[in-house]
């Protein structure tokens, strides 16, 4: 079953990349979000099945806005999306609760973590 | 058309270019527009104010005073208001105006920090948006070249490589190791490069702690 995906990327271009993976796959984009401050609003707005994290955003980072939302709603679901190093990304984001790390060179990989 | 305080401003304002750089902003410009406008108002009104004759002595001089004084109040206070409205309108552009140069020169971790719904904070919000997209082309191709470049290395000559097969490959590689130095010679936000990998500005020292 689709599932209610929120997109937070500060990058446009990667926002309407992910939504097409997603919406390709038969799941609906919730919203949208351009930085962690916005992403935690749009959560708590939303109420989405699942997050799509970036790290690196202007204003509040991927990891601090993670913590924000998991603090609110520990059952919340978030994959961060990333070109940062994959091996200690991946272990800081099951450190703090994420499903998953993807890199973005091979963002269809999210798919499998939905 | 250009009038005759449009000319004068011009003038001034190239032969003031050439001593000081900037001051053919156009900041600068409009400044000097308005500068001009407002000395010949004001040598106008100060004309008009000291030559008034046709009223009685004792009378004249008073309203003469009042005059002068109306006047050098007035063109302080539209002095000060143009400049005012100029710092308000051009600040912005300045700011933006300095990003784009910054984008132009390969360093994206400058963001232009102009805020609202205008024409510039809109520019300036574009600006931004092209800045990050440009960043995540970089990476994403910076990745790619590495996992590309880590794969052709991995290959070796029990793979059955025959020698000119392999020296496509260490050609490519080389071509891969390029477009890394190319991407690495911009100035990425918040993402520094250690050892062939990619971390946070902040996470590079605990990384590798």
């Amino acid at each position: 079953m689709g599932k209610n995906i929120l997109i937070v990327d500060d990058s446009s271009m990667m926002r309407k990349m992910i939504a097409k993976t997603l919406r390709e796959a038969g799941h609906t984009v919730a919203g949208e979000a351009r930085s962690g401050a916005e992403a935690v609003a749009r959560y708590r707005e939303l109420r989405p099945d699942m997050v799509t994290m970036d790290i690196t955003m202007r204003d509040m980072d991927g990891f601090a806005a993670a913590r924000e939302i998991l603090e609110a709603d520990p059952a919340a679901r978030i994959i961060f999306l990333s070109n940062l190093d994959e091996e200690k990304y991946s272990r800081d984001a099951e450190e703090l609760g994420a499903v998953g790390y993807v890199n973005k060179h091979k963002s269809k990989d999210i798919l499998a973590l939905i | 058309m250009i009038g005759p305080m449009d000319k004068n401003a011009r003038t001034f304002g190239t032969a003031l270019s050439a001593r000081m750089p900037g001051a053919n902003s156009l900041k600068a410009r409009l400044a000097l527009r308005f500068a001009a406008i407002l000395a010949t108002l004001c040598a106008l009104y100060f004309a008009f104010a000291l030559g008034i004759s046709a009223v009685p002595a004792g009378a004249a001089g008073r309203f003469q005073a009042m005059m002068l004084a109306a006047g050098i109040v007035g063109f302080a206070a539209a002095g000060l208001a143009t400049w005012l409205f100029l710092n308000r309108l051009l600040t912005p552009m300045d700011e933006v105006r300095r990003v784009a140069r910054c984008m132009a020169e390969g360093r994206l971790s400058d963001t232009a920090d102009v805020r609202g719904d205008g024409e510039i904070g809109e520019i300036s919000g574009l600006l931004n948006d092209v800045s990050v997209n440009v960043q995540e082309v970089l990476l994403t191709v910076w990745n790619q070249a590495g996992k590309t470049c880590d794969t052709l290395n991995g290959l070796d000559d029990n793979d059955g490589l025959s020698p000119e097969v392999r020296a496509v490959l260490d050609d490519v590689c080389t071509g891969m190791i390029e477009l890394r130095e190319l991407v690495m010679a911009w100035e990425l936000y918040d993402v520094r490069v250690r050892e062939q990998r990619a971390y946070m500005a902040g996470d590079t020292k605990r990384a590798h702690e």
